[in-house]
């Protein structure tokens, strides 16, 4: 039942980090609004989404093989 | 005749609103498509093999995050509209960024359709095929990596074309 709650949790993020961080960054990090860094980096941030979401299901999966075996 | 007339006089807004329309619409067609041909294989699939469901949800992530590109690059176009007086509204700099716009929004909406149908297509035999033998799935997940590259890629150059392109903006 959790591997349903951490794809919640993921989705979720998924949706809200890309966005905030382009945001955020474009505010304060870069001077002029909608500029192409900020972007690149609201992209960055959802394929770190994506790459937490593979480990996370990977340790799911080995986690259960180990149980399995004993 | 008709037609040239209409594509030489159409206002800038039409360009750019229907260059926003289009990247996010046809994103989120690509992502719906691979959502729909995965979900059902891997719904499928589980029936008789039940252990596939975690991992195989990896690609529906990748399916999502092609319709999550679409939506970061109609924020950054639409950050480009202002209203503006129809007085002042046809200037060249104008144009430039309803035709930007226009081009930019097909170039990720296309790239984004077709890397989504990619990765569902893959995901969904992917799926299959950890049913039966479960040492598949980490092989088949770089296909899924190189196909979801593709959505990038779009990103990328709408970003470089609609890079140069001002905000809507009245005559001086």
């Amino acid at each position: 039942r959790s591997v349903i709650y951490k794809l919640y949790i993921h989705t979720f993020f998924m949706v809200v980090l890309p966005i905030s961080t382009y945001f955020y960054t474009s505010k304060y990090f870069f001077e002029e609004y909608g500029t192409t860094k900020a972007a690149l980096s609201a992209a960055g941030i959802a394929n770190a989404v994506v790459f937490s979401f593979i480990i996370t299901a990977f340790m799911e999966d080995s986690g259960e093989k180990h149980q399995k075996r004993e | 005749m008709i037609i040239l007339t209409i594509i030489l006089t159409a206002s800038p807004y039409l360009w750019a609103l229907l260059g926003i329309a289009l990247c996010i619409g046809l994103s989120v067609v690509g992502a719906a498509w691979g959502i729909f041909i995965t979900g059902s294989s891997i719904l499928g699939g589980a029936v008789k093999a039940p252990r596939i469901k975690t991992k195989n949800l990896i690609s529906i992530i990748f399916c999502e995050v092609v319709a999550i590109y679409g939506v970061i690059m109609a924020i950054v176009f639409s950050a480009k509209l202002q209203n503006i007086d129809s007085k002042d509204l046809y200037t060249p700099s104008n144009y430039f960024t309803g035709y930007a716009l226009f081009w930019g929004g097909i170039t990720v909406g296309f790239c984004n359709l077709f890397c989504g149908m990619a990765v569902g297509i893959t995901g969904s035999t992917a799926a299959l095929a950890d049913a039966q033998d479960p040492t598949l799935f980490v092989k088949i997940l770089v296909v899924e990596i190189f196909g979801s590259i593709l959505g990038l890629f779009g990103l990328i150059i709408g970003l470089l074309q609609t890079g140069k392109a001002g905000e809507f903006a009245g005559a001086k």
